[in-house]
């Protein structure tokens, strides 16, 4: 029996929801987790302040030390090897924020296309509001406002509200109320825009989606489209994002959701991290100039 | 060598350029990154992150 390729998707986006809040201790004790593998991430958004979570969220981790004037080595190296190998995979089958985006707009009938060069703001947002400003202000901006930390953190404690285990008094007896309402208003505005737009936080905003985007055109993993493509749409039809794979199958925006291998032009293809024996074909053909045995020298 | 097979060289030494650039560039971000991360291991600032994470900005206290 074949299984298909977006219900194993939705499974391994619910189970990595639970995978990274599964410290129900919390409702127990009101305190938040504090152990070691706080102090590493999960390759998504998931808000370290969420009350039952377990990892450290990565944009966190890097607002962090940017406050802090330190390279976050270990973050940078995890992300960076896993950009690596699967590119922006993670997006597509882990995200739980992702996941909410898809079934917002599967909710709906109507879409409204948005211009890819939209994700040129992603620049702004991961060096201006995660490196810059928290480096230059000592403040964790981008956390402040992050919609998926106002989702699983912000919320979840104001509406449980529980007692502090220091004090016996309620964890938030006074807020300010001016944070609440901006914080609201941003996450009202992206759950209603994904409603119509595919994707809007990922493709516009997210600044995770943004590093690992990077390595799509070296990653591992990478989508081939075969020459018999007679660019029929079908595969824009199907992607979360909205991409035409036939125009580049490695695009920064492609999640790596494999969705559009229901066509069957498009495969999933990988790379070797050093193809040997295309290298020493290289070596001995190029010097010569003979064509017919330098097969396979232009796959990168 | 005739014209044709001239130009396929010139297109499969070109393509082979790139292919070696493309691994060279894999393998250097693969050691880069392999490094950046033992590094941070060793270094062990991995676990001082976020020990007291909360949502306390939005505390007015």
């Amino acid at each position: 029996m074949k299984v298909k390729i977006p219900i194993i998707r939705r499974a391994t986006q619910i189970f990595a929801f639970f995978w990274a809040n599964s410290f129900w201790n919390v409702f127990f004790t009101g305190r938040l987790y504090k152990g070691p593998l706080k102090g590493t991430c999960v390759p998504f958004l998931n808000c370290h302040g969420c009350p039952t979570a377990t990892f450290g969220c990565p944009i966190g981790t890097i607002e962090h030390y940017m406050v802090i004037r330190r390279f976050p080595y270990e973050i940078v190296g995890q992300l960076g090897l896993l950009s690596m190998l699967v590119g922006r995979m993670a997006c597509g089958w882990l995200c739980p924020f992702g996941l909410l985006q898809d079934l917002l707009f599967l909710a709906t009938k109507v879409e409204v296309k948005i211009s890819h060069a939209w994700r040129h703001v992603r620049w702004f947002v991961l060096i201006g509001l995660v490196i810059a400003v928290p480096w230059i202000t000592a403040e964790d901006f981008f956390s402040k406002v992050c919609p998926v930390g106002i989702l699983t953190a912000d919320l979840p404690w104001l509406l449980w509200n529980p007692l502090d285990p220091n004090t016996g008094k309620p964890m938030f007896a006074s807020v300010v109320v001016w944070a609440i309402a901006i914080n609201l208003a941003i996450l009202a505005a992206i759950l209603v825009l994904s409603a119509f737009i595919k994707r809007p936080f990922c493709r516009v905003l997210c600044p995770l989606g943004h590093i690992f985007s990077l390595f799509n055109k070296v990653s591992l993993v990478k989508l081939e489209v075969a020459p018999g493509c007679d660019h029929c749409d079908a595969c824009e039809k199907v992607c979360p994002m909205g991409i035409k794979v036939y125009e580049d199958p490695n695009s920064s925006e492609c999640i790596r959701c494999l969705s559009c291998t229901v066509c069957g032009n498009v495969k999933v293809g990988s790379r070797r991290l050093v193809p040997v024996e295309q290298v020493w074909t290289i070596r001995k053909v190029t010097p010569e100039g003979a064509p017919s045995e330098a097969k396979g020298a232009g796959d990168a | 060598m005739s014209k044709s097979e001239g130009e396929a060289t010139e297109v499969m030494a070109r393509g082979g350029r790139l292919g070696q650039w493309n691994v060279t560039l894999r393998v250097a971000l693969f050691a880069l990154f392999f490094g950046l991360l033992l590094h941070g291991l060793l270094i062990g600032n991995v676990f001082e992150n976020y020990q007291n994470a909360t949502t306390s900005w939005m505390d007015d206290e």
